[in-house]
């Protein structure tokens, strides 16, 4: 995009200031319209999808809507005169919204899309983190699982050891869990930077190493597989944190995986993230490395250091992920969960189309999080969408949303295009 | 201009896309059919309902009760762990009298919503009730005697296998280490050592939690076919298909489970059933009537043909179909004892 400001020479312009203004806000806009556009295009893509597999318009619009209801986000259109608990009291106010879940669907269902949303925000920051820094961290996936793992570990065992408060249990375990989270990535780092290790590999190795420790851990017969009358010996998964080990539920049921105030550190997640890269030495310096290694050297940039502190904040934010899921409404790892969960991967979808900014994180964190719970087959009507197929359709557009992340390519050379196209027609206009 | 042209192009078209959102979102939810007021719905575990296995005969089942008492029934998908809660919730919430949470992980959905939705029961296939910490009163427990199916086929594949001659290996693939795989698998090899008393049976999971991934399952059938297993028993849902498909490249036999697999081809020389299908449809009928006993489990074993032997390749002796079907009669009448959990 700077190269067609350079294309114009101040002694040429033919244009008026407030053709330089508009060229500024689309510049400025460029990182917004690409990513509109390519959603915009996957969504219509798969309309075709589904008019071909339903057959009929009405019906595409139908499992559209049913798409759009299961999402949670048909809950704003229904106001009404309700009431809310205010948070950490038993107070209830009034509230324009019906907030709940077990008499509105569409509660319930933001409630999944918001929780969902936390841990996609956090993943997605991991990837965009060291992104910034030029490394492609594959291993959000690995790094949550260590915080579950350690988050589950702390709560369990640490009361055996000292009777600690409720809030400093959730404390030490979401700091067990980012710690591990850090530790983790942080080891990819360090190979990055004295050996040249390339983090690709070195950290979809270390997730498959999490992956079997945590089967291995949990596992029927395993070290800390869980001892509850009933489950003992038979469920592979851990001992169930102790209920004041459970995060704070302010919205909904906790029954009934409420969400939980982590909600509310992704959101500071978000802050910290844009402030840490772009008002600070330290984000100043990934950065530098991240543009040019080689330069950043030349500048006195410690490289090898900055590659360690990239992955490492990069695990932090994984591993807070994983703490907050288990402590908010998982309360025990089993190793279905261990060797089924995607959640790391989808973050890498979510960091590329939110084009590793704070906002377009958060943004494509909401896009992702309400597929996900959009496209659950609990939402879709078996009339009209059979919900053999309800599974398949979801990854359908998914798949497309990611396909053209890469495509948006495309978009941003045809939207250059057009631009440049402009200034030649305001030329011979004139 | 055509960058505006496109940008406002777009907008309007967000715009309606988002107004028929709106306007069509209160107008659904009234349409509620009261032929009868019986409904019943089936919450899958994870895993797809076209798994030729569990799921899949757990919807099958649902179909065709659905059918015969003329109710309105549904399926929901579960996809991932998150979803477990969310689903028991929403078939409640849609008003749903019969629930069945399938399968055995679902456990937790079931513990956690069971009590708070009285107004419908719930079956917990593969969940044994005392998993249940709640003890919900509108809840049952549903269990399946795997190991004498299980037996079953280890015994004819023993015979088989004896008869034959040579290397006396046989083997099974697990899906992982979950209670119904493991009385399936400890079954299997005590009914081999039955027919064959120096048969060496391998055992593996090819740990694929998801049920789905064949991929996994090939691999593992593939290791034991390198260590001389002439039989693979798949005990992994969707992801046992690629065991199969390993004992149909290697030409060897392969044996189904859970739902009648002989339909993938001549290699296959039985299955073990477990009549998910029965389960549901009997379960439904009782509480259709108002009959269903809560606070219990339902066992289904070869007693009341809720496990069994499924059909055999004609290129088994008959005398061996026969002699199974004997040890199954003993089994039934408890002559046989066939432990649920052996070490492999």
């Amino acid at each position: 995009m700077s190269e067609t400001v350079r294309q114009l020479p101040e002694e040429q312009l033919p244009v008026s200031p407030s053709t330089l203004e508009r060229y500024r806000i689309l510049q400025k806009a460029g990182g917004l319209v690409a990513p509109l556009l390519t959603v915009v295009l996957a969504f219509l893509i798969s309309g075709v999808v589904v008019l071909l597999t339903t057959g009929s318009v009405v019906d595409t619009a139908k499992t559209y809507k049913g798409i759009f209801d299961g999402t949670g986000l048909d809950w704003f259109f229904h106001v009404g005169s309700y009431q809310i608990g205010v948070p950490f009291t038993s107070a209830r106010v009034w509230f324009p919204w019906n907030t709940n879940d077990i008499s509105s669907q569409a509660a319930a269902n933001l409630e999944q899309t918001l929780l969902l949303w936390t841990a996609l925000v956090l993943v997605g920051l991991a990837v965009a983190f060291a992104f910034r820094c030029g490394l492609f961290n594959i291993g959000g996936q690995g790094q949550y699982l260590a915080g579950s793992i350690a988050a589950v570990l702390v709560a369990t065992e640490l009361p055996h050891v000292v009777d600690l408060p409720g809030v400093l249990l959730i404390l030490v375990s979401v700091l067990g869990g980012m710690l591990a989270g850090a530790a983790l990535a942080g080891i990819a780092g360090i190979l990055k930077g004295t050996v040249g290790a390339h983090e690709v590999i070195t950290t979809i190795m270390l997730n498959w190493i999490v992956i079997w420790v945590g089967s291995y851990l949990f596992d029927v017969g395993g070290p800390l597989q869980t001892k509850a009358a009933g489950a003992a010996g038979a469920v592979p998964a851990s001992t169930d944190i102790p209920d004041k080990a459970q995060i704070h539920v302010f919205w909904g049921d906790p029954l009934f995986q409420g969400l939980d105030v982590g909600f509310f550190v992704a959101i500071a997640s978000l802050v910290v993230y844009y402030l840490t890269l772009n008002r600070t030495t330290l984000g100043y310096e990934v950065r530098a490395v991240g543009h040019n290694p080689e330069a950043a050297r030349y500048g006195g940039i410690g490289v090898a250091r900055n590659y360690f502190l990239a992955m490492a904040i990069a695990g932090t934010f994984a591993g807070l992920a994983g703490a907050l899921d288990l402590l908010g409404w998982k309360f025990r790892e089993d190793i279905t969960d261990i060797q089924s969960s995607s959640i790391g991967f989808i973050g890498i979808a979510v960091a590329l189309l939110g084009r590793n900014t704070a906002i377009g994180v958060g943004l494509a964190a909401l896009l992702f999080a309400a597929l996900q719970t959009g496209t659950a087959s609990r939402s879709l009507d078996p009339s009209i969408f059979p919900p053999e197929l309800a599974s398949s359709l979801a990854v359908i557009i998914q798949g497309l949303v990611v396909l053209f992340v890469g495509a948006d390519v495309i978009i941003l050379l045809a939207l250059g295009w057009l631009r440049r196209r402009r200034p030649q027609k305001a030329a011979t206009a004139t | 201009m055509r960058i505006r042209t496109i940008m406002v192009g777009a907008a309007v078209a967000l715009v309606a896309a988002t107004a028929l959102a709106i306007s069509s979102a209160g107008s659904a939810s009234s349409t509620k059919s009261s032929a009868s007021s019986f409904t019943m719905v089936i919450v899958t575990d994870i895993g797809s309902l076209q798994d030729r296995s569990f799921n899949q005969l757990a919807n099958e089942g649902r179909i065709a009760i659905g059918k015969k008492l003329g109710i309105k029934t549904r399926a929901i998908e579960t996809h991932s762990s998150a979803e477990r809660i969310p689903n028991a919730l929403a078939a409640c919430r849609l008003g749903y009298k019969m629930i069945f949470e399938v399968g055995f992980l679902n456990y937790t959905a079931l513990n956690a919503v069971a009590p708070k939705c009285p107004q419908a029961q719930f079956a917990g296939i593969d969940q044994p009730y005392v998993l249940f910490s709640k003890k919900p009163k509108n809840a049952a427990g549903v269990v399946f005697t795997e190991e004498q199916g299980g037996y079953l086929v280890g015994y004819l594949a023993g015979l088989e296998i004896k008869k034959e001659g040579g290397k006396q290996i046989i083997s099974a693939v697990g899906a992982n280490n979950v209670p119904a795989i493991v009385h399936y698998i400890s079954g299997y090899i005590q009914g081999a050592k039955k027919a064959d008393p120096g048969i060496k049976v391998l055992a593996n999971y090819a740990n694929d939690p998801t049920f789905n991934d064949q991929a996994k399952c090939h691999e593992t059938a593939l290791n034991q076919i390198q260590r001389g297993s002439r039989v693979v028993f798949q005990v992994a849902g969707g992801c046992g298909l690629g065991a199969l498909k390993a004992a149909k490249e290697n030409k060897i036999w392969g044996i189904g489970v859970d739902a009648d697999q002989r339909y993938l081809g001549p290699f296959m020389m039985t299955s073990a059933l477990k009549r998910v299908d029965t389960a549901v449809e009997d379960l439904t009928k009782l509480a259709y009537k108002g009959k269903l006993a809560t606070k219990k489990d339902y066992v289904f074993s070869l007693k009341n043909n809720g496990v069994g032997l499924g059909s055999v390749s004609p290129k088994i002796p008959k005398s061996f179909v026969a002699k199974t079907k004997a040890i199954a009669k003993q089994i039934a009448a408890g002559k046989i004892k066939v432990k649920n959990q052996i070490k492999f």
